[in-house]
């Protein structure tokens, strides 16, 4: 072998990641060629060069930075699966596990489709959410209808259909080509950076909790594609109708006002209660003093001087903020616990 | 099945556990800050990276199978983040090696660096000017090759874990690295830091080896 072959081994030489033939052959050239022994000890001395840089030390400051990003960053939940880039439609006999193990899991409609601000300060959509327990047992004996999907609720596909924006396409029941066909219930548009609401109707299942009225936070993680065991089945976009390559997670957060369950879901998904009572109760306090505090500097304000006054404008003004900041928070919460409202937040990218 | 320390602490820190991703990340972070720190080439860029780099480990943690070993992942995200940093730094500001190296008590030209060619290259420059100029040579490669060099030749990963880590192949890694360790012989050659081989030159032009 020429120079030329040889010069492009010479690198993996030095490690020793030649193949044998090659290196048989690189071996052999050397002990005849003083150009390329020369290339050799030019690189291993280029290699001992790089490698005599010494290792440098973890600047001081570093730890305390990170952490304090970590710890703002809040826990890690974008989980991402890969998914084919269009989702096959299920075929009869695929869809016939899914919708078994969805008998014992719960039911979404996703409908009612309407712009709902200012909740947990995120922007967010609003969808009924009907949980029902199906009654079908896992092995069914008659067809594959085991969800109710309740009130197939009107839906507003034109104003979704106009948003070529992340959707989410839900649809309830067994596949349109399954023997009982059910109609896609509705259609919802999920923006991976904000969550969707979906309110539980007062007359959800409940499940009581003990005389005690308590609030309850629940999250439930479960990839998109665990939808498919709630029966609902979906297509995923970005911004520009592309096909989302991942998946995010679906979180449900959901404040239980006594205990208001989720039949189904810990099947399905890692479930997580947290107790807001004394959350709410804490909101109710804060804006009860902001109030008290606001009124008391109101009334100082009054019976001042017009040039006292405009000194104490901005103590006055940033009072109030506090007040109404404080007023919205305890709404958001009590709102939340009212209406039993349950967050579909979508995480990811 | 017993689980590894390591998987224990993904466990937690998956959780949202900060200090079991910290101590999960502590057996590393030396070679994961070196590993910035040679790319980027100062302290400061290498803070900024393998910070990003961490959050971005943290953030994708629900994606961590183990599939791999947690080590390889994390290695695999501070090299994708470093090369996204240095790609990004590229695009803001292109350097070569004939701009002046800039130091911490102003500029000086790259040949005054370097020291008179007369002079014994092993005295002319101190271990710390060597460091130096190794260091913006490396700076001045192209990040695909800088990574394949700054894993093998200072980090000391195997092909195989570099072509695993880079998501590249095996051939992708031995051209890269051999192209990079060549531009750098070229640089090192320039710069005077490469010892010529002692020859006795015999008759007819042939040389031998003493």
């Amino acid at each position: 072998m020429n120079c030329d072959g040889i010069r492009g081994l010479l690198s993996a030489y030095l490690d020793g990641e030649l193949s044998p033939g090659d290196l048989l052959r690189v071996e052999q050239h050397l002990r005849r060629c003083h150009w390329c022994a020369d290339e050799v000890d030019s690189l291993r001395q280029t290699v001992a060069l790089v490698a005599s840089l010494d290792e440098v030390e973890v600047p001081a400051a570093f730890h305390a930075q990170l952490h304090d990003r970590l710890v703002a960053l809040g826990p890690p939940v974008a989980a991402i699966n890969r998914i084919p880039v269009q989702r096959p439609r299920y075929s009869n006999r695929r869809w016939a596990v899914p919708a078994a193990a969805a008998a014992a899991a719960l039911a979404i409609g996703l409908t009612s489709y309407h712009q709902l601000g200012g909740l947990s300060g995120l922007e967010a959509q609003r969808h009924q959410f009907m949980p029902s327990v199906a009654t079908q047992n896992p092995t069914p004996k008659g067809g594959p209808s085991p969800i109710n999907p309740g009130d197939p609720m009107p839906t507003a596909p034109n104003e979704i259909a106009s948003k070529p924006s992340t959707s989410v396409t839900s649809k309830l029941g067994p596949d349109t080509s399954s023997p009982t066909d059910s109609a896609p219930i509705g259609t919802v548009t999920l923006d991976p950076t904000k969550p969707v609401i979906v309110s539980v109707p007062a007359d959800g299942p409940k499940v009581a909790m003990g005389d005690t009225k308590k609030y309850f936070v629940a999250t439930l993680s479960l990839p998109v594609d665990q939808l498919e065991t709630l029966g609902a089945k979906y297509t995923i976009q970005d911004q520009n109708g592309e096909p989302f390559i991942s998946v995010p997670t679906i979180q449900f957060v959901t404040v239980l006002k006594q205990g208001l369950a989720l039949p189904g879901a810990s099947q399905v998904g890692k479930t997580e209660e947290k107790d807001i009572t004394q959350g709410v109760a804490q909101a109710t306090e804060s804006a009860k003093q902001s109030k008290d505090t606001y009124d008391k500097l109101l009334g100082q304000y009054q019976r001042k001087s017009p040039a006292e006054q405009a000194e104490m404008k901005p103590q006055l003004e940033s009072a109030k903020q506090e007040m109404l900041k404080d007023q919205a928070n305890l709404d958001s919460l009590s709102k939340q616990a009212d209406t039993s409202i349950i967050l579909l937040k979508v995480l990811g990218r | 099945m017993s689980k590894t320390l390591d998987e224990l602490l993904v466990e937690r820190a998956k959780r949202g556990d900060v200090e079991a991703f910290e101590q999960l990340i502590s057996q590393y972070e030396r070679k994961v800050y070196n590993i910035a720190y040679r790319l980027t080439g100062n302290h400061e860029d290498a803070s900024d990276v393998a910070q990003e780099a961490y959050i971005r480990a943290y953030s994708s943690l629900p994606e961590f199978r183990g599939d791999s070993s947690f080590q390889t992942w994390l290695i695999r995200i501070v090299n994708n983040a470093c090369l996204d940093e240095l790609r990004k730094r590229r695009r803001q500001r292109v350097t070569s090696l004939d701009e002046p190296l800039t130091v911490d008590d102003g500029e000086v030209d790259r040949q005054l660096a370097v020291a008179d060619p007369t002079d014994n290259p092993e005295q002319a420059l101190e271990r710390v000017e060597i460091q130096r100029a190794v260091q913006e040579s490396i700076d001045a490669l192209d990040e695909e090759y800088r990574v394949v060099v700054v894993m093998r030749d200072i980090q000391g990963y195997s092909y195989n874990e570099i072509a695993d880590a880079l998501g590249i192949n095996l051939g992708t890694v031995k051209s890269r690295l051999n192209r990079a360790r060549n531009a750098l012989k070229e640089m090192f050659g320039n710069l005077e830091l490469l010892a010529p081989r002692v020859v006795y030159s015999g008759r007819r032009g042939r040389t031998h080896e003493l």
